[in-house]
C-alpha cells in the first residue's frame, strides 16, 4: 500500500488535530483515514464514494483506546468500532453527521483482501483529486458540494454557474469521473488528459503533487 | 345510512387524555396502559391490524377484510423463483395495461430498481416509448450508475410529481415499489440482527429469550411477552411456515405492516383511484411465503436483506457495488407527513379522524372497533 502513488498515512502534520475515518458498514471496517474531514474535502469524499457504497464518517481520536499510530491507511481495514449500531442506515439525501468512536476493535473481514485494497486505493485516489481541486481551483463554497457531484450531468442542472469560469469544465468533469468511475487507471488518464491540455493546471498539479502529504 | 367503521387506529396516540380513560373504563379486560405506553417506543404504532390468521389484538379488524388484501392461500408446491415471478409480472402487465402510458416511480432503491430492470429486460425500445420514469435528485444519489447507464438512456424522464395532488391515475398506470418491503424481513428486528446476525436463525418458539429481551429493551418485559405471545397465536392460526427470528420479523411485515401500508396509500395518495401494485400480486405473496430460507431471501450479512431482489438487479446490470453494498434504507418521502402522523384512526372510506378535530365522532365510533 505504501508504494501506491496516492498513499498517505492519514495522520496529518499536527498530531493533536482530530482524525477521522470513513467506515463501511457492510465490510465493517474503515476504508480510509484522514485529518481534514471538517474541511470541505471530507463531505465531498463521502459524497463521491456514495456512488459505490455508503460511508459513515467516524471521529477516531474519541475512542478510549486511541493512540497515535494505532490506525492509519496501511491497516485501517483491520479496525472497526464498538458502537457499530450507532451507524444509521440512511440515504445521501438525509445528510451525514460525524459519529464519535467509543472503542476501536479489530475487524473480522469477510471479503477478499485484494478487493478491499482496491477500494482503499480508490478512496485515496479520490481524496488526492478532491484536495487538488479544493486547493488549486477556488471552489467557492462548502455548501454546494452535493450539487457539484451531478450538477453537470443530470436533468435537473442548477449548479455549474456557481463554479469559477476558468476551471468549470475541469472541476465538473473530474467530479463526474470520480463519481462514476470504476477503473482507477482509466479514470486517472481521463483526468490527466484534461490537465495536460492546460498549462496552468499542469503547473498547479506538479506543484501540488510535490508537496502532497498529510 | 350505514354506520362507518374504523379500520385502523394509530396506537401511537392512544394515550390521549380523552381516549385512554374512556377505553380503560369500558373495556378493563385489556391492558390499555401497557399497550399505549409501549407502542410509543416501538415500531408497532400502526401494525395491530392483521390481514390473515386470527385477530389477536384488542381492535376489531373485520372491516379490513373488505379491503381485499388477504394473502392467497399458502401453496407449498409453489416453485417459481423471484426472477420467474418478476419477468412474468412485467409481461403480464404489458399485455393488460395498454390503454395509458406507464409512469414508474423510481426512487433508486432496490424495489423500484427491480421493476425498471424487469422492464428493460422484458420490453423492446418501441414498447418503452410509452413508459415514463418519475425520479428526482434523491433517486440519482441512491443509484447513480443505474441511472446513467440504464434509466437516462432508455426512458423519458419527468421529475417526481406529488402523487397526492394530481390525478395521475387518469393519465398513467402508476407503478412503484410499494409492498416490495413486505416480501422480506422488515425493520422490526433490524437492530437486533445488526448487532447479532446469527440470531436470525434462532427458533422463535424454542429460543425466544433474545427476541423477548430485544422487545423488552424497547418497551418493558410485560409488553414484550404479551406482544410475542399474541403474534405467535396469530401465526399458529395459519398454515404458513414461520420458524426463525428472521421469519417472525418477516411475518410482522407481511401480515401486519402490509395492512398499514395499504391503508396509508389509500388514505394519503390515490384514495379514490387506487391502482394495483407491482409487488402485491398473488405470485409475489406466494413466493414470499415459500422462500424464507437462508440464502434465498437473506444471508447473515447486513447487506443481503433483500437478496433475491438484489440478485435480480445484478443479473441485469452486473454492478458488483449494488450487489455487495446496497443496503435497504428508508425511501425518501415526497410529501409532508406531519398531519398524517397525528391522525387517530382511519375509516372504511379511508378518511381520517383527528383527536383535535373529531373527538366526538371518534368516541361514537370507537366502541364498535374494540374487541369485547
Amino acid at each position: 500500500m505504501q508504494d501506491f502513488k496516492y498513499f498517505t498515512y492519514g495522520y496529518g502534520l499536527d498530531l493533536t488535530n482530530p482524525i477521522y475515518g470513513l467506515y463501511q458498514p457492510v465490510l465493517n471496517c474503515f476504508l480510509i483515514v484522514f485529518p481534514d474531514y471538517n474541511t470541505v474535502v471530507g463531505p465531498q469524499l463521502t459524497a463521491i464514494l456514495s456512488s459505490r457504497y455508503l460511508l459513515q464518517p467516524i471521529q477516531l481520536n474519541t475512542a478510549d483506546n486511541y493512540t497515535h499510530n494505532i490506525i492509519d491507511n496501511e491497516i485501517c481495514e483491520k479496525w472497526t468500532i464498538s458502537n457499530q449500531t450507532d451507524v444509521p442506515i440512511r440515504s445521501m439525501m438525509t445528510g451525514v453527521s460525524v459519529i464519535p468512536a467509543f472503542h476501536l476493535i479489530s475487524s473480522t473481514l469477510t471479503m477478499d483482501l485484494l478487493k478491499i485494497e482496491k477500494e482503499k486505493q480508490w478512496a485515496q485516489f479520490c481524496l488526492f483529486w478532491l484536495r487538488f481541486i479544493n486547493s488549486e481551483c477556488q471552489i467557492p463554497a462548502a455548501g454546494i458540494w452535493i450539487d457539484s457531484l451531478i450538477g453537470n450531468l443530470d436533468i435537473f442542472n442548477v449548479f455549474d454557474q456557481l463554479l469559477p469560469v476558468n476551471y468549470r469544465q475541469f472541476i465538473t468533469k473530474t467530479m463526474e469521473l470520480l463519481y462514476l468511475g470504476q477503473d482507477l487507471e482509466k479514470t486517472e488518464q481521463a483526468i490527466l488528459d484534461i490537465i495536460n491540455a492546460d498549462d496552468i493546471l499542469q503547473f498547479k498539479l506538479k506543484r501540488f503533487s510535490q508537496g502532497y502529504n498529510d | 345510512m350505514t354506520k362507518q367503521k374504523i379500520i385502523q387506529i394509530n396506537v401511537n396516540v392512544l394515550n390521549h387524555e380523552k381516549i385512554l380513560p374512556f377505553i380503560k373504563n369500558k373495556w378493563p379486560q385489556h391492558n390499555w396502559q401497557n399497550l399505549s405506553d409501549s407502542c410509543k417506543t416501538t415500531d408497532t404504532q400502526n401494525i395491530m391490524t392483521r390481514r390473515t390468521g386470527r385477530n389477536v389484538f384488542p381492535f376489531d379488524t373485520d372491516a379490513v377484510d373488505s379491503c381485499n388484501i388477504t394473502p392467497p392461500a399458502y401453496d407449498s408446491t409453489f416453485t417459481k423463483t423471484f426472477s420467474d415471478v418478476t419477468d412474468h409480472q412485467c409481461r403480464l402487465w404489458l399485455q393488460e395495461k395498454t390503454d395509458r402510458p406507464w409512469l414508474v416511480f423510481w426512487s433508486g432503491g432496490i424495489d423500484s430498481t427491480v421493476i425498471v430492470a424487469s422492464i428493460l429486460k422484458n420490453t423492446s425500445p418501441a414498447e418503452r416509448e410509452n413508459i415514463y420514469i418519475a425520479c428526482n435528485r434523491a433517486s440519482i444519489y441512491e443509484s447513480p450508475r443505474f441511472f446513467y447507464d440504464h434509466v437516462q438512456p432508455n426512458f423519458k424522464l419527468i421529475p417526481s410529481p406529488d402523487p397526492s395532488k394530481k390525478p395521475l391515475n387518469e393519465l398513467y398506470h402508476i407503478i412503484d415499489g410499494e409492498f416490495g418491503d413486505h416480501l422480506y424481513c422488515g425493520g422490526h428486528g433490524w437492530e437486533l440482527f445488526q448487532s447479532m446476525p446469527d440470531s436470525m436463525l434462532l427458533d422463535i418458539r424454542r429460543d425466544p429469550d433474545i427476541m423477548l429481551n430485544h422487545f423488552a429493551s424497547k418497551t418493558n418485559k410485560n409488553f414484550a411477552i404479551w406482544y410475542y405471545e399474541c403474534l405467535l397465536d396469530n401465526i399458529n392460526s395459519t398454515d404458513i411456515p414461520v420458524e426463525t427470528y428472521h421469519d417472525f420479523c418477516w411475518w410482522i411485515f407481511f401480515n401486519y405492516h402490509y395492512t398499514s401500508s395499504y391503508i396509508k396509500i389509500k388514505r394519503d395518495t390515490f384514495a379514490n383511484n387506487y391502482s394495483p401494485r407491482w409487488f402485491a400480486t398473488d405470485d409475489y405473496q406466494q413466493w414470499a411465503m415459500n422462500n424464507n430460507q437462508l440464502g434465498t431471501k437473506y444471508t447473515l450479512n447486513l447487506s443481503d436483506s433483500k437478496l433475491a431482489s438484489k440478485q435480480y438487479i445484478y443479473d441485469f446490470d452486473h454492478d458488483e457495488y449494488g450487489r455487495i453494498y446496497k443496503i435497504k434504507g428508508k425511501s425518501v418521502q415526497v410529501w409532508n407527513q406531519s398531519r398524517i402522523i397525528k391522525f387517530f384512526c382511519t375509516l372504511d372510506d379511508y378518511s381520517t379522524l383527528y383527536l383535535d378535530r373529531d373527538l366526538d365522532r371518534i368516541l361514537e365510533l370507537l366502541p364498535d372497533h374494540i374487541v369485547c
